[in-house]
């Protein structure tokens, strides 16, 4: 086996062993993502309305929001229901969307350990004022 | 005609060009890319798997590109003329 033949061998072996670890590194991801007991049990659960072009949040207590306000650290359990037309329920800084079905109930568990406000925005085009639909989600101290 | 044929010429020039249009590309994905700050763990985790997604599609496709310019110049045999002299 001359030089070149080595080096050819060598860069085919390193790039394997590199897209392995690259996997490697990959699933464990994946598996976290896709197990929805990674927060486990909720602290409280929050029922979400979308409807062209707003979103309404019912507080445990039966107390009704424009925005979204939990407290750092809490677990909560976000039941997603939209009174119209398809909408999807996205936060930029939580990494994830969940399209809202008319007539189903979709679950997302949230929690939040950077206080501050972040936006929620529609992000599934839901008509004339769809880029309008947004409000702020608050994570309180 | 210098040192260079015209047919050095049009490799050279092919080559500055593909390298900038690489350049170019990877620059644009890297600004493209860019995530705001997570804010819980599963944000953080989704962060590292957009991460790993970018760096393995760039070095799957810089893997590809490198195995065709390196097979045509391994089997490329110069003595023979190129038809542009």
């Amino acid at each position: 086996m001359n030089t070149l033949e080595k080096l050819e061998w060598a860069t085919i072996t390193g790039a394997t062993i590199l897209l392995f670890g690259l996997a490697a590194l990959a699933l464990p991801v994946l598996d976290a993502l896709d197990n929805p007991d990674y927060y486990g049990e909720p602290d409280y659960i929050i029922n979400v309305q979308a409807a062209q072009w707003s979103w309404k949040f019912i507080y445990p207590d039966g107390s009704e929001s424009g925005e979204l306000k939990i407290k750092q650290g809490d677990i909560v359990r976000l039941e997603l229901e939209s009174e119209d037309v398809i909408h999807s329920f996205y936060v930029r800084e939580m990494g994830f969307k969940v399209d809202i079905i008319p007539g189903r109930t979709r679950i997302q568990m949230i929690s939040a350990e950077t206080p501050g406000e972040y936006w929620i925005q529609c992000a599934e085009f839901c008509g004339a004022y769809h880029g309008g639909m947004r409000t702020k989600l608050i994570i309180e101290e | 005609m210098g040192i260079l044929s015209t047919f050095d010429k049009i490799v050279w020039g092919l080559t500055i060009i593909v390298t900038f249009i690489v350049l170019f590309i990877i620059g644009g994905g890297f600004i493209l890319s860019w995530y705001p700050d997570p804010i819980d763990a599963r944000a953080a985790m989704v962060k590292q798997y957009y991460d790993i997604v970018y760096v393995s599609g760039m070095f799957v496709s810089a893997l590809f590109v490198g195995t065709f310019f390196y097979l045509i110049l391994k089997f490329w045999d110069r003595s023979q003329p190129a038809g542009l002299e």
